[in-house]
């Protein structure tokens, strides 16, 4: 079924019944030859673009329908025969307004007034159950990753205490100017060096804590500017505290 | 030489007179398909003698140009729109 939509004019010195006839004709045209109305309005008396017969005003009608060729080819003959009808105009709107907005008619409108059957819905897709493949897949990677964590924890647990060490120097410069809140962090990186290097098991960073520890005071001072330098080389401040012990 | 002074004389008062940005009227109201009833609509296109008004001053795009004149033509039949006014 295709849609359409027929506007026709009548003179406006008809009388009513004239006029409803007339319509009434259109109706049954429409539904003689396979059509069914989905809108019909009257404009009212509107004044013309131009003269129609010597007709300064004009009747409209509008007629939206569901149709087919045949339809519309008898709808216009008639039209074209009746003395009622000053102009008629049809246009086929399906074609027309495919894939567009309009605000001519909604699809909830078109689907009750032809009283079609509403769109088929897609098929859902039959999902086969498979958690017990997917589950051990996802469960597999799961342990192999905790370990190479863990491992990458403690490497990085390792590597933060020599970045820390002179960080804590740093921020112990830092305590007279700022007092009130670095203390406590000086003092948990201390812990922290402290923990890790006994957990590391080196003779040598006792030595060097003690060596710090022991210089510490003397340090402050110098210190700052070298770890400010040199904070991200690591390897090159562990030189440095082994430069420390060999004074010592 | 002259022409080509003449030309480079162009372009440079060319590049000196203003000219606004054309904006499509119906693509900024987000009008997808133009209605042959939409009187209010049509009549911002044709100017005072019922012409249609060219895309090179109205700035509409191209498909909605095609539209509009069609648009026109049939707001004309039913005597919505004039076919010439004087």
């Amino acid at each position: 079924m295709r849609i359409y939509e027929t506007i026709y004019i009548c003179p406006p010195n008809l009388d009513e019944e004239a006029l409803e006839e007339f319509s009434d004709m259109v109706h049954e045209v429409i539904y003689d030859f396979g059509g069914k109305i989905i809108k019909q309005e009257s404009w009212g008396k509107r004044r013309l673009a131009y003269k129609l017969k010597h007709n300064k005003d004009g009747l409209y009608y509008y007629f939206l329908y569901g149709g087919e060729g045949k339809t519309v080819e008898e709808l216009e003959r008639r039209l074209k025969l009746a003395e009622e009808c000053l102009r008629f105009l049809t246009v086929r709107l399906d074609k027309e307004l495919k894939g567009k907005k309009h605000k001519i008619f909604t699809q909830e409108e078109l689907r009750l007034a032809l009283q079609m059957e509403p769109p088929p819905r897609k098929k859902k897709k039959k999902r086969e159950p498979k958690p017990v493949a997917a589950e051990p897949k996802a469960e597999a990677p799961a342990p192999e990753a905790e370990p190479d964590e863990a491992a990458a924890e403690t490497a990085a647990a390792d590597e933060p205490v020599a970045a820390e060490e002179p960080a804590a120097v740093a921020t112990e410069a830092e305590e007279e100017t700022s007092p009130a809140e670095v203390p406590e962090a000086v003092e948990t990186e201390e812990a922290k060096a402290a923990a890790e290097e006994s957990v590391a098991e080196d003779p040598e960073a006792e030595e060097k804590t003690t060596a710090v520890e022991a210089s510490g005071g003397e340090e402050v001072i110098e210190a700052p500017e070298a770890v400010e330098a040199e904070e991200p080389e690591e390897p090159e401040e562990k030189a440095e505290g082994a430069d420390a012990e060999e004074e010592k | 030489m002259a022409s080509r002074n003449k030309r480079e004389r162009e372009r440079s008062l060319r590049r000196f007179m203003f000219r606004r940005r054309k904006i499509c009227k119906l693509t900024a109201q987000k009008i997808e398909y133009v209605d042959y009833k939409d009187v209010r609509l049509l009549q911002n296109f044709t100017p005072e003698r019922g012409k249609i008004q060219p895309r090179r001053i109205s700035g509409t795009r191209a498909h909605l140009q095609r539209q509009l004149t069609k648009a026109i033509k049939r707001a004309r039949h039913i005597a919505l729109l004039p076919y010439t006014a004087d």
